[in-house]
C-alpha cells in the first residue's frame, strides 16, 4: 500500500491546478490545500518528516474530492489522504521509520 | 546562513510578537511546504510568518536587517520559475493574508489592492460593475496579483491588451531598509520623475516587498468570438499570424497548439472536438457585437489566403468555453499522457519576436527528436510566446540529465532567433544562468540598483544573477 501512494503523490508536477478548489484553503494557511497534503505525504515518505503539524494538515482534510478533478495527473488526493490517514492509524507510518526504503 | 541556536531563537521571538503566535512557523513538515513553487527547484525557509499589514511587513524586514536573514516573499507559489523558492533559506513571507480590494473606482477607471488577492477573485468582483482587470495568466485561479507583479506576467490576452507592466499605476513597497515608499501616480499619465514603478513591476521581490497596487481597469468587452483555423505546415500558420496584424487587426489574443498539444488535449479529453492537424491557430476577437462580426470575417478570409485547411467560428458560450478550456489545460495535461511521467516545468517561456516562431516551434520539434523526448508545444504566438512541456519519470535520474539539456538547448535557441528565456514567468533561479547572456553591461546597471537599494542583499537573495 505504501508503494502506492507514493507513487501516487510522486507524479504531482507542483502545477497547482487542485488549490483553489480547495475549502479548507480558503482559510488561507498554505499547507492546508491539496498541493500541500500531496507534498506533505511525500515528505513523510521520501524524508521521515512527520510532525504534529503535518498530521494536523492531513486530518483537516475534508477528503471532498473538489480538488481531484482539476488534477492534470489525475492524482486521486482524496483518497490518497484517505489512504495515509489509514497507514497513520495503523502504525505503518511512524516517525523515525524509512518508509522510502521499505517502499522503493 | 545557519545563525547560531539562541540569536535565532532571539529573533523567532521578536518576528512572533510581530505578526502573533498563529502566523509564524518553524515546524519542520510546514517549511517544507514553502520549499518550492512550480520550479523543479527547491530551497527550505527557517521562518515562515504570514503578515496582515505594510507596516508588520516593515518590522519583519528589519529585523531581517539586523539579523542579516534572507527574506523571501511569497505569494500563491504558482510562479514557475522558484522567484519564491528560498534558496538561500531566511524567512518567508507569505502575503496571502493580505487579500482585500481596497476601493473600486469605477470613474477613474481604477482599483486599489492588497498583493495576496487572487486574480480570479479580482476579476470575479469587477464583473458584477462590467469591468475587468485585463491581464489573464492561466493560472489566475491561483496567482496574487503581488506575484502577478512581482513576476511581470501577462497572458492569453497580451496581443490586444498588453501586459501587467501596463496596468500598474502606483506602488506601495516596503524597501529593504524597512521604509515604506508609495510611487507611481493616480492620474492616468504621468510624466513626473523616473517610472520606479516600472522598476518594481517584475523585480520578483528583489528590491523590496509590493504591499499595495494601483490597479488600471477596463470596462468588459461587449462581445467574443473565437476562430479556429486548421494548418497543415507551421510556417503557413505563423504567416497567418503576421498577415492577420498587416490586414489591421488586433486580435485580443492569438494561440497556436503544434500537433503534439493537439494530441495532448485529443488524448486527456477526447469530447474536445478538434481537429488533428500540424498547427491550429486560435483568434480570440472581442468588442462591440458589430465589431466582432466584420474582425471574425476578416481573419477567416486571411486564413484562407494564408492556407488553412479548415476554419470554424465559435459563437456559442458553450464551444467558446470548451476551446478555451483546451488551451489552457494542454500544459498540464501533458503529465496524464503517460502514467510514469511528469511535467517539469523548464524551459517552459521562451518567447521571439513573432515571425520567428514557426521557426522555433520546428527548433523544439528537432531538439526533442535529437533527444527522444516527445515535448509539447503550445503558447501565446500572437506574442512569440511558446510554452514547451518536457515530460519525464521524475524517478529516474537519468531523465533529469536529459531534461536538463533540453532545456539549455531550447532556452539558447530563443536566445539565438532575437528572443528571451522568459516572456511572463519569470527569472527566479531557473533563468538566471541567461542573465549575462540576455542583457549583457545591462545587468551591471540592474546590480547596482540592487545594491543601492539592498546593501545586505537580504531580499530574495540568490534570483536573477544579481
Ligand atoms: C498552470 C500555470 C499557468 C500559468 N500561466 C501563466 C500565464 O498565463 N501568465 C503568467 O504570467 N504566468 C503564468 N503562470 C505563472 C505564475 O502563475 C505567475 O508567475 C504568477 O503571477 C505568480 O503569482 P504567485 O502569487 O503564485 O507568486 P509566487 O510564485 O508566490 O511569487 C512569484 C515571485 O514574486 C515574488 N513576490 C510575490 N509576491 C510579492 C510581493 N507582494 N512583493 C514582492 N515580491 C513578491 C516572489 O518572491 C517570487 O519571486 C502560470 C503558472 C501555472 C502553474
Ligand atoms: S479533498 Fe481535502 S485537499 Fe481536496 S479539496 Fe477537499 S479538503 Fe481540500
Ligand atoms: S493539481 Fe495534481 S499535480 Fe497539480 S499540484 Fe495539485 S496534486 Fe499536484
Amino acid at each position: 500500500m505504501m508503494e502506492t501512494i507514493f507513487r501516487e503523490v510522486a507524479r504531482c508536477s507542483f502545477c497547482g491546478f487542485c488549490e483553489h478548489s480547495c475549502p479548507t484553503l480558503k482559510r488561507s494557511i498554505r499547507h492546508y490545500g491539496p498541493r500541500g497534503r500531496v507534498q506533505t505525504i511525500l515528505f513523510a515518505l521520501k524524508y521521515d518528516i512527520l510532525t504534529e503539524k503535518s498530521i494536523e494538515a492531513i486530518y483537516t482534510c475534508l477528503v471532498c474530492n473538489a480538488c481531484s478533478i482539476h488534477c492534470p495527473g489525475k492524482i486521486r488526493i482524496a483518497s490518497v489522504v484517505r489512504e495515509f490517514r489509514k497507514a497513520l492509524r495503523d502504525g505503518k507510518i511512524k516517525k523515525g521509520d524509512k518508509i522510502l526504503e521499505e517502499v522503493m | 546562513m545557519q545563525k547560531e541556536a539562541s540569536v535565532r531563537e532571539e529573533l523567532f521571538e521578536k518576528l512572533k510578537a510581530v505578526v502573533g503566535e498563529e502566523n509564524i512557523s518553524r515546524d519542520e513538515a510546514v517549511l517544507r511546504v514553502y520549499s518550492y513553487d512550480v520550479s523543479p527547484y527547491k530551497g527550505q525557509p527557517e521562518i515562515v510568518v504570514r503578515p496582515s499589514n505594510a507596516s508588520e511587513i516593515s518590522e519583519i524586514v528589519k529585523l531581517a536587517n539586523e539579523y542579516r536573514i534572507p527574506v523571501v516573499p511569497r505569494g500563491a507559489g504558482s510562479g514557475a520559475a522558484g522567484g519564491a523558492v528560498p534558496v538561500s533559506g531566511g524567512i518567508v513571507v507569505e502575503l496571502t493574508r493580505m487579500n482585500r480590494i481596497l476601493e473600486i473606482d469605477i470613474k477613474n477607471l481604477q482599483v486599489v489592492v492588497e498583493p495576496g488577492v487572487v486574480h480570479a477573485n479580482l476579476n470575479r468582483e469587477l464583473a458584477k460593475y462590467g469591468f475587468f482587470f485585463p491581464v489573464d495568466p492561466g493560472s489566475s485561479e491561483m496567482a496574487t496579483i503581488g506575484g502577478l507583479i512581482s513576476n511581470g506576467g501577462s497572458g492569453m490576452r497580451s496581443v490586444k491588451y498588453g501586459v501587467t507592466r501596463d496596468y500598474v499605476m502606483e506602488l506601495e513597497v516596503v524597501l529593504p531598509s524597512g521604509k515604506i515608499v508609495t510611487m507611481g501616480s493616480k492620474a492616468p499619465k504621468s510624466a513626473s520623475g523616473y517610472d520606479l514603478v516600472r522598476l518594481f513591476v517584475g523585480a520578483e521581490g528583489t528590491l523590496g516587498i509590493v504591499t499595495k497596487a494601483r490597479l488600471k481597469i477596463l470596462p468588459l468587452p461587449k462581445s467574443r468570438a473565437l476562430v479556429l483555423s486548421a494548418f497543415d505546415d507551421l510556417e503557413k500558420a505563423g504567416k497567418a499570424v503576421v498577415n492577420t496584424f498587416s490586414a489591421g487587426l488586433v486580435p485580443s489574443g492569438i494561440e497556436i497548439l503544434d500537433r503534439t498539444a493537439i494530441e495532448a488535449v485529443k488524448k486527456y479529453n477526447p469530447e474536445i472536438d478538434i481537429p488533428l492537424v500540424e498547427a491550429l491557430l486560435l483568434f480570440e476577437v472581442d468588442g462591440t457585437p458589430r465589431g466582432v462580426k466584420e474582425e471574425v470575417e476578416t481573419i477567416k478570409e486571411v486564413c484562407e489566403k494564408s492556407g488553412a485547411v479548415k476554419i470554424d467560428v465559435a459563437t456559442s458560450k458553450e464551444r467558446f468555453d470548451q476551446l478555451w478550456s483546451a488551451r489552457a489545460m494542454v500544459g498540464a495535461a501533458t503529465t496524464a499522457l503517460n502514467p510514469d511521467c511528469v511535467r517539469v516545468y523548464e524551459a517552459e517561456d521562451v518567447t521571439v519576436p513573432i515571425s520567428n516562431v514557426p521557426r522555433m516551434l520546428l527548433k523544439i520539434r528537432e531538439i526533442g527528436e535529437k533527444y527522444g523526448m516527445n515535448i509539447v508545444t503550445f503558447g501565446h504566438i500572437g506574442s512569440g510566446n511558446l510554452h514547451p512541456a518536457l515530460v519525464i519519470n521524475v524517478l529516474d535520474e537519468s531523465e533529469w540529465d536529459k531534461l536538463w539539456k533540453i532545456s539549455e538547448e531550447i532556452q539558447t535557441s530563443a536566445i539565438e532567433l532575437g528572443g528571451t528565456t522568459t516572456g511572463e514567468h519569470g527569472v527566479g533561479i531557473a533563468r538566471a544562468k541567461y542573465m549575462e547572456r540576455e542583457h549583457g553591461e545591462a545587468l551591471e546597471v540592474m546590480r547596482t540598483i540592487k545594491r543601492a537599494l539592498d546593501p545586505n542583499n537580504i531580499m530574495n537573495p540568490g534570483k536573477m544573477a544579481l
